[in-house]
């Protein structure tokens, strides 16, 4: 790493604070295929410490050819605060990139990221051991869900865009993400991308990143090897079976028809990473609202009315599933109970055995009374 | 400073024209100089400047023997052609070949005629070179100068050269590396791409079999007899091949007069229904609970041990891994393409790797159905029907001839009346009474029918059936009215009656009879049968693939992937290498060997499939260290590095051919017959070998130096040669020379050289006296410590022999 002197990196951290960071040193890292980005691993004196850095920045070559970096990079920090907000803290989900800051005014624009935990996916297509393999789909499966948690679609979920580090898949590179249920935008490369979002039809949804995430799943099985590989559709008879199992209706070509990703993690038995919603929250949500509308009409007088939320366009993909089927449990029927046991009919042996006798003291009664009438 | 790497060649080459022998020069050196033979190339008009230097390599003890090539015009200053170290003119290990022009001039010394020469100066630079590497010829030119005064010669040759020449090297490489890896083809997968793998009748080939389901064989039981699961499945078995007796049961006469409490039909198959369904759904929770079981979860293992599950493979069974790495090098040696071999391994990966026990749940649901459970539980009714024509008519017709057998009854009508109501009463009970007992004995769901709700119009119409049959054949005795015919005698009214009663019975018993196995045809008993076996099937086979042998299918798995993964990043190594190589050959700007001296084109298949076989082996020799290695994390270490292994060997392979040629054997390749006959064909068969080689030493030949030069040189005796060939053209012994009829014979004076690249003549021609100067250089400058990087700093200022280091203490003296 070089020794970069003096350099200071000066940046707004994801709770708004501007922050100058002395940098120890610094690297250049290998640069994500396709995005015209630059990667560096930056090594900076943090107010706590030694930290661990990624910075992704647009150079000012990089920007003149492709106008659109701008955007892209605005849109990744825009989701890394997003994460940030919902999971800020101890808790954030190691399965996706941690926004740690950001300059987006500068002549260099940049976001600064903790370290990724390791080289590309792609450096290790084909390598992985079959234990390697489950935790790789259990937590790039997990990134996929948390993002639907917050109603998120990354919507670049490729074999560059995905780390990996011996234990866990770690999602980056939120350039393309977009919130759920808006318009697709056609984006992503085949075969990564799946043909909706290819098309850019109808609306953004959690199952395009099944698809995606499918797809690098099956190729970490299989290698990159190929080129001619990548073009042919995904053959699951050369995964393994439980790979196979697991991506079964991943590459529907109705997004609907695909697995949600808590099936998905349900046919890996891993848990879901989102705990269930807790009411007691909303409940208090809620009252917190009664109580300021409350206050509002004091305010403004008894005709306040809380103004609609503004919302954007939403598109629900015409063949989106209602929410509720998605998460429905799939597993086999009960069996029907046996029958209840009936009481066994009475014998009757000793009725019949009577009937029998008397039928024969009859018969001989009879026949000795012809007798008796010669 | 040239030296060279790589392939550790016998003879050191210092090429120090353009260089000042600076620290790093002398570091070099002592790095390098412990060969035995150093051939120094050298300019004329810096030889005199670098006495020192001399004086230290002819001092060091590893060198046993220098040739000096000194280039350049003749320094004319004060009538000498050369200025040369006294070291070097009075060392008897030492020489020096002076090339005065290296375009040369083709000088026939026994005419005295000299034409100018057209030779290349780089390239004949560079064929002297590698000619005096070779370890033979460099011995035998410093023996020959010994007898030359000062060990100072003008030196010409004339060469033939066995390589076939850049360009027909590299499409070799090409197409052998296309061979090696194989086609588009080979890289799609097909269905049977494992079993390919598996299928082999070898040992190892038995052992991924057997991993792979594929072996054809009755697995051993992996229940423990007497154990939970096996319980279930021994009870299973056992009421579903009871229900095989059921019909004989049924059937049976002592089952039908049997009085006490007896076995229900129903119930068996009830029970047979309920074992079945214990077994499956025992099973399916053990699927579930043991899903994705790897072998070592101890917790899943003592869950199976309680069920009564044998988690241990068979050890005899053998190591996964060795016996696809066994079965994976005969491939290999089969010739078998790296990309066949790669997808056929990655399909067995995907085909051995286990799929969890989990996800054969369904399967059980599949071969045991809950229709199947349903109808044993429930089945269907037990139909006797009573009003059957037939059955009837019989019942008239043994009362018919019942009343006929007792003849007239009583002389009176009115006896013979009540006679005739207590035949009739005996008669119809009777058959009514084995109607009625059939009817009790009808099974049902739990039990069979019993004596209660009989069915009374049905009785009733038997009854008096036999009531009117009886009547009938009494009537017969009265006809005519007041007839009177003699009654029948006893015995054969006993016969009749007996006949009767017999005939009752085995009318009854038939349709009881035929009532039961219709009732048993209806029944599930074969399917229940069928299901028990594919029950026990079922769960036989994933306890031994998925719990038993779990630990070696993961690991055959993973190694058939990780040895899949090796052998992409070897074709992708290989593949990139001989495209630089290609790239690099393209772009060349002075091509230094094109074409071959001779080149033989001619034999240009037989050199491509030998560049084929050293390819194999070389792929063999990169992946040699990844066999050694054991499963798991080292060997992903192993495999980390042979890309760039790879391309370091193919580097040295291409080094290789360039000089040394395809004749002599790689270091990693094995002995190759086909190298051989290559050999014999380029070499020994070749008519113009013989007369190269044949020549006189004052045969025109290239002599390198300038027309003006030849006037230094002593062209009139003194002149002597050095023949050499290839030691694959030597005739073998016991053949006398002729075997093929067109070998051929050489001079006893030929160096037989072990490398196959050249054959030719040297010439090495003296000066004339004087022509040379041998004198102390002046200011000549202190040594260097050029022992550095050998032996450390330990060098003594202005000595003509270094002093031995620690690294040298023990070397070969020369």
């Amino acid at each position: 790493m070089a020794d970069p002197g003096a350099l200071k990196i000066d940046f707004m951290d994801v709770d708004g604070g501007l922050r100058q960071w002395k940098v120890l040193g610094q690297r250049d890292a290998a640069p994500v295929p396709g995005s015209g980005m630059t990667l560096t691993e930056v090594e900076a004196e943090s107010e706590s410490g030694p930290v661990s850095l990624v910075q992704k920045s647009i150079g000012r070559e990089a920007d003149a050819a492709d106008p659109g970096l701008y955007r892209r990079l605005e849109n990744e920090v825009r989701v890394g605060l997003l994460l940030y907000r919902r999971f800020g803290g101890p808790g954030y989900p190691p399965e996706l990139a941690r926004l740690v800051g950001y300059d987006v005014d500068g002549a260099e624009p940049f976001a600064l990221f903790e370290r990724y935990r390791g080289p590309f996916a792609a450096d290790v297509a084909g390598r992985l051991l079959l234990d390697e393999q489950r935790l790789f789909q259990t937590s790039l499966l997990r990134g996929v869900r948390i993002l639907e948690h917050v109603a998120v679609v990354h919507r670049g979920i490729t074999p560059h865009s995905v780390r990996w580090d011996g234990h866990g898949a770690q999602l980056t590179d939120f350039e393309l993400a977009s919130p759920t249920a808006r318009p697709r935008r056609a984006e992503g490369t085949r075969p990564w991308a799946s043909a909706q979002q290819l098309m850019g039809v109808g609306g953004t949804c959690a199952r395009d990143d099944v698809w995606s995430a499918g797809m690098v799943i099956y190729h970490m099985v299989v290698g990159l090897n190929s080129s001619a590989a990548l073009e042919r559709d995904p053959d699951l008879a050369l995964v393994e079976p439980r790979t196979r199992d697991l991506l079964a209706g991943v590459f529907a070509q109705k997004a609907a028809h695909r697995p949600h990703p808590v099936d998905l993690l349900r046919r890996l038995r891993a848990p879901d990473p989102i705990p269930p919603p807790e009411e007691a929250a909303d409940r208090k949500f809620a009252e917190g609202g009664h109580r300021f509308d409350e206050m509002m009409r004091q305010k403004h007088g008894t005709s306040y009315r809380r103004p609609p939320e503004p919302a954007d366009r939403v598109v629900v993909d015409e063949d989106e599933p209602e929410p509720e089927t998605a998460a429905s449990p799939t597993g086999p029927l009960p069996h029907p109970p046996p029958p209840a046991p009936r009481p066994q009919p009475g014998g009757g042996a000793g009725m019949a055995v009577v009937v029998v006798v008397v039928l024969l003291v009859i018969a001989l009664a009879l026949w000795a009374l012809g007798g008796l009438f010669g | 400073m040239a030296v060279t790497e790589g392939m550790e060649p016998e003879v050191l080459l210092l090429d120090i024209r353009d260089r000042d022998l600076g620290d790093e020069g002398w570091a070099a050196v002592g790095r390098h100089a412990d060969r035995g033979r150093v051939l120094i190339v050298d300019r004329v008009d810096r030889l005199a400047g670098r006495g020192p230097f001399y004086e230290r390599i002819l001092g060091t003890r590893a060198v046993r023997a220098v040739l000096c090539l000194v280039v350049g015009p003749a320094d004319d200053g004060g009538g000498v052609a050369l200025r040369l170290s006294p070291a070097m003119a009075a060392s008897e290990v030492a020489a020096t070949l002076w090339a005065g022009d290296l375009t040369g001039v083709e000088w026939d010394m026994d005419r005295g005629h000299a034409y100018a020469g057209r030779g290349d100066p780089d390239r004949n630079l560079l064929q002297l070179q590698q000619v005096l590497l070779l370890p033979e010829i460099f011995d035998t030119v410093v023996a020959q100068t010994r007898d030359i005064p000062d060990r100072v010669a003008s030196v010409g040759f004339t060469v033939m050269s066995g390589h076939f020449g850049d360009e027909l090297l590299a499409d070799a490489l090409s197409g052998g590396l296309e061979r090696l890896i194989g086609g588009a083809d080979a890289a799609r997968s097909h269905p049977g791409a494992a079993a390919d793998l598996a299928a082999a009748d070898r040992s190892p080939g038995r052992v991924l079999a057997v991993l792979a389901g594929a072996s054809g064989h009755e697995p051993p039981d992996p229940l423990v007899p007497g154990e939970p699961l096996a319980a279930r499945r021994d009870a299973a078995l056992w009421h579903v091949r009871d229900l095989g007796t059921l019909r004989s049961e049924l059937e049976a006469v002592t089952a039908l007069l049997r009085t006490g409490p007896s076995a229900s039909a129903a119930g068996k198959l009830s029970t047979a229904g309920t074992a079945l369904r214990a077994f499956r759904d025992d099973a399916g929770r053990l699927f579930d609970e043991a899903d994705g079981f790897d072998g070592e979860d101890h917790a899943v293992r003592d869950r199976l041990r309680r069920a009564g599950v044998r988690v241990d493979a068979d050890p005899r069974l053998g190591d996964p891994a060795e016996a696809l790495r066994d079965l994976v090098r005969s491939e290999f040696r089969r010739t078998v393409s790296l990309h066949t071999l790669a997808v056929r391994l990655r399909a067995y990966a995907a085909h051995v790797a286990p799929g969890g026990s989990g996800a054969h749940r369904p399967r059980l649901a599949r071969e045991c159905p809950d229709r199947l459970l349903g109808e044993l539980s429930g089945p269907s009714p037990f139909l006797l029907d009573p009003m059957r024509a037939g059955l009837l008519a019989a019942a008239a017709a043994l009362g018919f001839v019942a009343g006929l057998a007792l003849g007239p009854l009583a002389d009176s009508l009115m006896g013979a009346l009540l006679r005739l109501l207590g035949v009739i009463v005996v008669v119809a009970g009777a058959w009514g009474a084995g109607v009625a007992l059939l009817h009790a004995k009808v099974p049902e769901a739990y039990g069979e029918h019993g004596w209660a709700g009989l069915p009374g119009r049905p009785l009733a119409a038997h009854g008096a059936a036999a009531a009117l049959g009886v009547l009938a054949g009494h009537a017969v005795w009265r006809v005519p009215p007041g007839g009177d015919w003699p009654p029948p005698p006893l015995p054969v009214t006993v016969f009749a009656l007996l006949v009767v009663a017999a005939g009752m019975g085995f009318t009854l018993y038939g349709w009881w009879r035929g009532a039961v196995a219709r009732w048993c045809g209806r029944l599930p008993v074969h399917a229940a049968d069928d299901a028990a076996r594919r029950l026990t099937a079922v769960v036989t086979e994933v306890a031994v693939q998925e719990w038993v042998l779990a630990k070696a299918r993961r690991a055959a798995a993973d190694t058939a992937q990780t040895y899949a993964s090796v052998l992409e990043d070897l074709i992708r190594a290989l593949h990139l290498g001989v495209t630089e190589q290609r790239t690099r050959l393209a772009g060349a700007a002075a091509p230094v060997s094109r074409r071959g001296a001779v080149g033989f084109p001619e034999y240009g298949a037989e050199f491509a499939q030998v560049v084929w076989d050293d390819l194999a082996d070389l792929a063999a020799h990169v992946l040699d260290p990844l066999w050694q290695q054991m499963y798991g994390g080292a060997l992903r270490d192993v495999t980390w590095r042979i890309e760039e292994r790879a391309r370091a060997e193919l580097d040295d392979y291409w080094d290789h051919l360039r000089q040394r040629g395809v004749h002599e054997r790689p270091p990693f390749a094995g002995d190759n017959p086909r190298r051989t006959e290559l050999a014999e064909c380029v070499w020994r068969r070749s008519p113009q070998v013989a007369e190269l080689v044949r020549m006189q030493v004052g045969a025109r030949m290239t002599q390198l130096c300038d027309q003006d030069e030849l006037r230094y040189l002593r062209a009139t005796g003194g002149a002597v040669s050095v023949r050499f060939v290839p030691r694959v053209a030597q005739p073998p012994v016991g053949a006398g020379g002729h075997r093929t009829g067109q070998a051929i014979r050489f001079p006893g004076d030929v160096v037989w050289t072990a490398a196959s690249q050249f054959a030719g003549v040297l010439r090495l021609v003296p000066l004339r006296t004087g022509m040379v100067d041998v004198t102390w250089a002046k200011n000549a400058s202190p040594p260097h410590d050029w022992t550095a990087g050998a032996g450390g700093p330990n060098g003594t200022a202005g000595s003509a022999v270094p002093p031995a280091g620690p690294g040298q203490g023990g070397g070969t003296g020369g």
